[in-house]
């Protein structure tokens, strides 16, 4: 009895260049580097939910899970944090967890707001991510002109 | 010139989003390139918790180009924690993680179980945090806390209670240090029932902390109220309920205060009220820092000379009465003004009432009333007359300051006498023409006596 709401675009740093990224700072690479990505789980809310006006395409799509408990789903809102250092808590990933981007594209394709899925389907589709680099888009390449 | 990005947030729906995370979300961008500055509305009911943490990061921002997340209308409290307004209630996670420059939080309530409420680390810079509510637990976490800032920063008009677990923090605006460019101005906030109430162990450019009302620390007294004053640069007229209100380089402190119940409207545990009482020692007790500290946390206009912490004291709401030839024309006073336990009476739907008779043509009631920030607002009240509204008609008005006119608002010309009637109005629009500074409406029930 969940409804997951999923980022259908690009971000707009991933059409950045190695340039760009060599000029940030530390704390700004860092963000950069936890940016999110289409699959990103957003936020989880119960079934029959209000979705606002702008929770929709082109930015998100909703996934209905009819036969996922709410309490479950919450987890899917985590960020991937690195916590070793209590004092200075840094986040490595906007969301711990992300739908797979071929199903989001899909969805974006054929214009259509929402999808619905099983428990055991969309479990099957969302991954874990744990901060390796191919979680996230690598800078454009340079154009030569 | 920066052209305004404005989306909003409503917890029920029909606005634009239902979470500030995913308004945040959605348009993370680079506002310099776009020359916009973003404001976020929080507004409509919001009665239901928006239970998402919120992260602000990957925006581009300048001075101009900035980020403004804000409440509005029925959607901001009204000094005291509340489920009928926006708040964030995020449980074990972080209430709003900001990792983004030029960034104003203006008018939220935040909750965590064991999380801080807002944190910032890495050098972030040019923040406002003014009149929110952080609301904590002894479960963990920190009402704010602001890492290594930059830039200059102001904190007021806060209200940061019970973080009471181990070394948390009501305010910690600049742990970890500033540099020698960091200006950090904290002024008229209240810090109650924490382990440490206020954290000014920082060292900045300017570090001016005033007008802060630190109370009830619940970590050891190496800590106190007030933790390490002495990296201030300066500051004045806090309050606290040790001596640290007094210690170098701090100011004319009010210390050793520590009779809570004394000063605030309710200290009773769930049900804190953080509005200053009639008679507390911190009314009228701070600096003047009209410059930047105009309004209190409530929107209430602040007048020299300031109360300490969030909270500007208003006179308890005036009601008076009286009999006339004709009907008064302005709002002042009608000639009997209502005691205490005459407001006490009319406050409750009983059959305790005030009476008002008139020998001189016209009974009025007349009624003032602090509204807040509201911008939608229902009166209503019951009562009962000796000579049937079905003879003549009892009519409910309010009065527009800025066309300096009575105007009607509801009627009864169908009750019998000395029987119950009802006069109810909602102002839904324009409350503001019926506001004075200070907030207050004014509104009357009258009825005329025949010869």
């Amino acid at each position: 009895m969940a409804e997951l709401l999923v980022r259908a675009k690009a971000h707009w740093m991933d059409d950045l260049t190695q340039k760009d990224v060599d000029k940030m700072s530390v704390e700004e690479k860092q963000s950069y580097e936890a940016r999110s990505q289409i699959g990103d789980i957003v936020v989880v809310r119960p079934d029959g939910w209000p979705w606002g006006k702008c929770e929709c395409l082109p930015d998100f799509i909703v996934v209905k899970v009819p036969d996922l408990a709410i309490e479950d789903a919450q987890k899917y809102e985590e960020s991937l944090m690195d916590n070793s250092n209590e004092e200075k808590p840094k986040m490595i990933r906007f969301r711990k967890n992300a739908l797979a981007k071929t199903d989001v594209l899909l969805a974006v394709d054929a214009k259509t707001d929402s999808v619905q899925f099983t428990k055991s389907v969309v479990i099957g589709k969302i991954a874990v991510k744990t901060g390796l680099a191919s979680e996230v888009s690598s800078p454009k390449a340079e154009e030569i002109k | 010139m920066a052209t305004q990005l404005k989306k909003q947030v409503c917890t029920a729906g029909g606005y634009d989003y239902t979470a500030l995370e995913t308004c945040m979300n959605a348009n993370e961008q680079n506002l310099v390139t776009a020359d916009k500055y973003f404001d976020v509305e929080i507004i409509g009911n919001n009665s239901g918790a928006d239970p998402t943490a919120c992260v602000i990061h990957n925006y581009t921002t300048d001075e101009t180009r900035y980020i403004n997340v804000y409440t509005t209308g029925a959607a901001r409290h009204l000094g005291i924690f509340s489920t009928s307004y926006y708040r964030l209630s995020t449980g074990a996670s972080r209430g709003i993680f900001i990792y983004a420059h030029h960034l104003t939080i203006d008018g939220l309530q935040i909750t965590t179980t064991s999380a801080d409420a807002i944190r910032s680390d890495d050098y972030y810079h040019n923040f406002v945090i003014k009149n929110n509510i952080l609301k904590g637990t002894s479960g963990g976490g920190s009402g704010l806390i602001i890492s290594q800032p930059r830039g200059t920063n102001y904190i007021y008009n806060n209200i940061s209670y019970n973080w009471t677990a181990d070394y948390a923090r009501g305010l910690s605006p600049a742990g970890g240090g500033g540099d020698d460019s960091t200006n950090i101005y904290v002024y008229n906030n209240t810090c109650y029932n924490c382990y440490v109430p206020l954290d000014c162990n920082s060292s900045c450019l300017n570090f001016v902390c005033s007008n802060n009302l630190a109370l009830k620390h619940t970590g050891g007294t190496g800590e106190g109220t007030i933790y390490r004053p002495d990296y201030a640069e300066s500051g004045s007229n806090n309050a606290s309920s040790d001596d640290k209100a007094d210690d170098s380089p701090l100011t004319s402190g009010l210390i050793n205060y520590a009779t809570y119940a004394d000063y605030f409207v309710d200290v009773t545990a769930t049900s804190e009220d953080l509005h200053l009482k009639t008679d507390s020692p911190f009314i009228d007790a701070g600096a003047n820092l009209s410059a930047v500290v105009t309004v209190d946390i409530d929107g209430t206009a602040r007048s020299a000379p300031l109360d300490i912490g969030a909270d500007e004291y208003f006179a308890p709401t005036n009601f008076s009465r009286g009999d006339y030839a004709a009907l008064p024309s302005t709002e002042a006073d009608l000639e009997n003004i209502y005691t205490s336990g005459e407001i006490s009476q009319v406050a409750s739907d009983n059959a305790d009432r005030v009476s008002q008779s008139a020998i001189a043509q016209y009974a009025i009631h007349q009624y003032k009333t602090d509204v807040g920030v509201n911008i939608s607002w229902t009166f209503h009240w019951n009562g009962q007359s000796s000579l049937a509204p079905s003879t003549s008609v009892v009519k409910l008005q309010i009065y527009d300051i800025e066309g300096t006119t009575w105007e009607d608002l509801d009627e009864d010309n169908a009750a019998a006498a000395n029987t119950d009637f009802d006069l109810t109005a909602t102002v839904t629009s324009d409350l503001d023409h019926y506001k004075d500074v200070n907030n207050v409406v004014t509104c009357r029930v009258y009825q005329q006596w025949h010869e």
